[in-house]
């Protein structure tokens, strides 16, 4: 089920009247269920994978839990994570893995019943499975390294695993943020759905104004780079920069809104990213739950910043890699990936020092746009087109039939996100006058009936 | 939990407030120009219903143009050049069906000069392999523009997927269980009574062995195209036919169905009689319907010659200039005899 899609607006309210009609004893029950509903509304097969990693997470948490015995305790952390490991290689990489080694070819192709299994998991990626995977993981291994104490409720951590409005696109929450207030006992409170109702607000005009409208410009660039005047390609990677930003954002405030009604706090996944003044500071400011998470479970046990030089190196480009290919099985991500980890290292041995900070904002977000090419282009050879296209070599004549109001409608946003500051929507709202709120929350209502794309269209981060 | 009903009551007034305003200003500023892209056929009715005695509706039939072809008119234009003094407008999208015509019809405003409404029958638009086109979802959503109800609101509908959106794996898979499992009654001996047997047929066999396979081809996709009997009960397509109809007679429209041209010569060459059976069978059985409730019916069926078809290669209503214009005719004739001088 998408947030903006018309069933959840009818699934949303009867959650909610049935979560606050119940006792909080049984409120695990409701969400769970309702998790699971939001969740195979896509495609119902694919609850099969999510219960499965369950139950395996919450028996090898217990095990690990219960034995003192290091090896043992080794034993069922690696049982664990090898399996998720496994069903998310399955899922999201072996397709890819097998299209791209020669012999692997070889060896598939021969056999029918094989190469139709291979073609399965190429064809069926369960959504966010990179998000609950990573979720779990983290679960296992806060146990593993006793930072937590594992859940024994078998349907209370069910609920951790699956709780739906952070389910498929994140934020990637850690187990002792999420499951202690999904224990709690929230009362029905106004000030929650007042803040709650605030931050979808703004999620759903972010998301169905700025990014949707954003798509046409996008897709028409990437998808013939030749065909347009070269500032055109300028214009297009620059808008899938903010269409990819708002996308994304929309649907972390939305989640962050929806989980509000319920009482509970999501931690924050975005901070004005595109004011980074450099690529270190960037990761601190996007995508800041999967930063943080492969920060906590790869980087510092790699040895972080406390070993050589040369390694130190290696683990950065590790790091950025492998944070490029969750995202998916392609070269394309790999070289995202790839690039940010090579801007990091400029940067952090470059001699040269900018004291001007409006050009340091620049020049990261420009860095980044440019990364943002090998995300979002389908293949290599789309990626090298609109880079040539960007420098005027593919000599395309045509101008491309955008709405100009979308750009205002980008710099309302722009305007918005600038008088915001460090506050998030709801506390920034609340610190006018109701008239004030009022006239803005009308404006974006507003907004969303007359200019939001009409194309119903999925986010962009629920193929990852 | 505290509330203060008065606050909420004066919140919920901003937000009723606010959504009427922008249905207003939507409606007076954005509409129209979105219907340019979103809806064509209600952006051109808006503008054609005012000033044209008579509207063709169709889809690609009526504008596709062979590259050789001298005259480059469109089949309603054609028509137009034979009844002088009338006025009639052609509104056609590729790949629209009577599913799509029927909001169309009924945005037709009563006051309007439009008396008269031809709309093209398309045989292939009753088989399942357009009933369950993977483009279904795309039209659907198209749909949504056309229902006649606030523009604001059908916006929504778009945006947030309230329409029917059948996933193509679903599409495909239904497809293939009708070719599977639907069978085809008839009272002379029929050696393959589904689509999937009759396709596995072997056909065109060469002299230096196996198969002659474009031939094959083509003729395996006419069987899929045309070898189907309409049931008048559970065809979607009827239901729309019908409810076209109902709403003509409501506005005192008189109805045109101009069943269209299909190639039968070819079917007959590369499939056999049976085939044809099929298709002249289907096309009796609308003519029978919809000439007891009062439509004009404009049989082409077998009107256009093989050689005038377009496309060899493939099953479309596309004609040359030669085609068009005995379509044209045909159906200026029926609108003739229906004119008030």
């Amino acid at each position: 089920m998408l947030f903006n899609s018309w069933i959840f607006f009818l699934f949303l309210p009867l959650v909610f009247a049935a979560v606050y009609a119940i006792p909080q004893k049984y409120r695990w029950i409701v969400l769970l269920i309702a998790s699971y509903v939001f969740y195979g509304w896509w495609k119902a097969d694919f609850l099969i994978i999510i219960a499965f990693s369950t139950v395996l997470d919450y028996f090898c948490a217990l095990k690990i839990e219960d034995s003192e015995n290091q090896y043992i305790r080794k034993r069922w952390a690696a049982l664990s994570l090898g399996i998720n490991l496994g069903i998310l290689f399955l899922f999201k990489y072996f397709y890819f893995f097998i299209g791209s080694t020669a012999w692997m070819q070889d060896f598939v192709s021969p056999h029918q019943k094989l190469k139709d299994l291979v073609e399965f998991f190429g064809k069926s990626l369960p959504v966010g499975i990179s998000f609950y995977t990573f979720q779990t993981m983290s679960y296992t291994l806060d146990v593993y390294y006793r930072r937590a104490k594992p859940e024994r409720h078998l349907g209370q951590f069910a609920l951790f695993v699956s709780y739906f409005p952070q389910l498929v696109a994140g934020p990637i929450e850690r187990f002792s943020h999420l499951n202690e207030q999904l224990k709690v006992e929230h009362k029905l409170a106004y000030e929650n759905i007042q803040l709650g109702l605030r931050l979808m607000l703004y999620g759903f005009f972010v998301k169905m104004v700025i990014a949707d409208n954003l798509s046409y410009t996008v897709s028409s660039i990437f998808n013939d780079p030749g065909k347009w005047k070269f500032y055109w390609n300028i214009i297009g990677v620059l808008s899938f920069g903010f269409q990819i930003y708002a996308d994304f954002f929309g649907y972390s405030l939305i989640a962050q809104g929806v989980a509000k009604l319920f009482g509970i706090e999501l931690m924050d996944n975005f901070n004005r990213p595109y004011l980074s003044l450099n690529i270190s500071e960037f990761w601190k400011r996007w995508h800041i739950s999967l930063s943080t998470w492969f920060r906590d479970y790869v980087y510092i046990p790699l040895g972080g910043n406390r070993v050589s030089h040369s390694k130190w190196i290696m683990n950065i480009m590790l790091v950025f890699v492998l944070s490029g290919l969750w995202h998916g099985a392609n070269y394309t991500f790999l070289i995202w990936g790839a690039l940010h980890g090579l801007f990091y290292l400029v940067e952090r041995f470059s001699p040269i020092s900018i004291k001007f900070k409006w050009l340091n904002i620049l020049i990261t977000f420009l860095a980044v746009s440019f990364a943002w090419i090998f995300f979002r282009a389908e293949n290599l050879e789309q990626a090298m087109q609109v880079i040539k296209g960007l420098t005027g070599l593919l000599d395309g004549q045509r101008q491309l039939d955008t709405q100009p109001y979308i750009f205002l409608l980008l710099l309302i946003f722009g305007i918005l996100e600038l008088a915001r500051g460090n506050k998030r929507f709801d506390q920034f709202c609340a610190s006018y006058s109701g008239i004030q709120r009022w006239t803005l929350y009308c404006f974006l209502i507003f907004c969303i009936l007359t200019v939001c794309g009409s194309e119903y269209s999925a986010f962009i981060y629920f193929k990852f | 939990m505290k509330v203060n009903i008065k606050h909420i009551a004066y919140k919920f007034l901003a937000v009723v407030f606010t959504v009427y305003i922008s249905a207003f200003v939507y409606k007076k500023i954005y509409w129209v120009p979105e219907l340019k892209d979103q809806g064509p056929m209600l952006f051109n009715l808006l503008e054609f219903e005012w000033h044209n005695d008579a509207l063709y509706i169709g889809e690609s039939s009526n504008y596709w143009i062979a590259p050789e072809d001298q005259d480059k008119r469109t089949i309603s234009d054609m028509i137009n050049d034979s009844l002088p003094g009338f006025r009639l407008s052609g509104m056609q999208v590729p790949a629209y069906h009577a599913g799509m015509f029927l909001p169309i019809v009924d945005m037709i405003d009563p006051s309007s000069r439009v008396k008269h409404l031809v709309v093209t029958m398309n045989l292939r638009s009753f088989d399942k392999p357009w009933i369950l086109s993977t483009q279904e979802g795309a039209l659907m959503r198209a749909k949504c523009f056309y229902y006649n109800s606030n523009p604001v609101y059908n916006r929504m509908c778009a945006a947030l997927g309230y329409y029917q959106n059948p996933s193509a794996e679903s599409q495909d898979k239904k497809m293939l269980e009708a070719f599977e499992f639907d069978t085809l009654k008839v009272n002379f001996p029929l050696q393959f009574n589904t689509i999937k047997r009759w396709c596995e047929q072997e056909k065109f066999p060469l002299p230096q062995g196996g198969e002659d396979f474009p031939k094959r081809e083509l003729a395996d996709h006419y069987i899929k195209a045309y070898a189907f009997q309409i049931d008048t009960n559970t065809n979607p397509r009827i239901k729309d036919f019908d409810a076209i109809v109902k709403v003509c007679k409501q506005k005192h429209i008189k109805l045109y169905f101009n069943i269209l041209a299909e190639n039968v010569e070819w079917a007959d060459s590369l499939v056999g009689k049976e085939l044809v059976y099929f298709m002249k069978a289907n096309r009796d059985l609308l003519v029978a319907r919809y000439s007891k409730m009062g439509v004009v019916m404009v049989d082409n069926l077998e009107a256009v010659p093989g050689k005038y078809f377009g496309e060899k290669n493939w099953t479309t209503e596309h004609y040359n200039e030669f085609g068009r214009l005995i379509v044209a005719r045909n159906v200026a004739d029926s609108l003739k005899k229906n004119i008030k001088p």
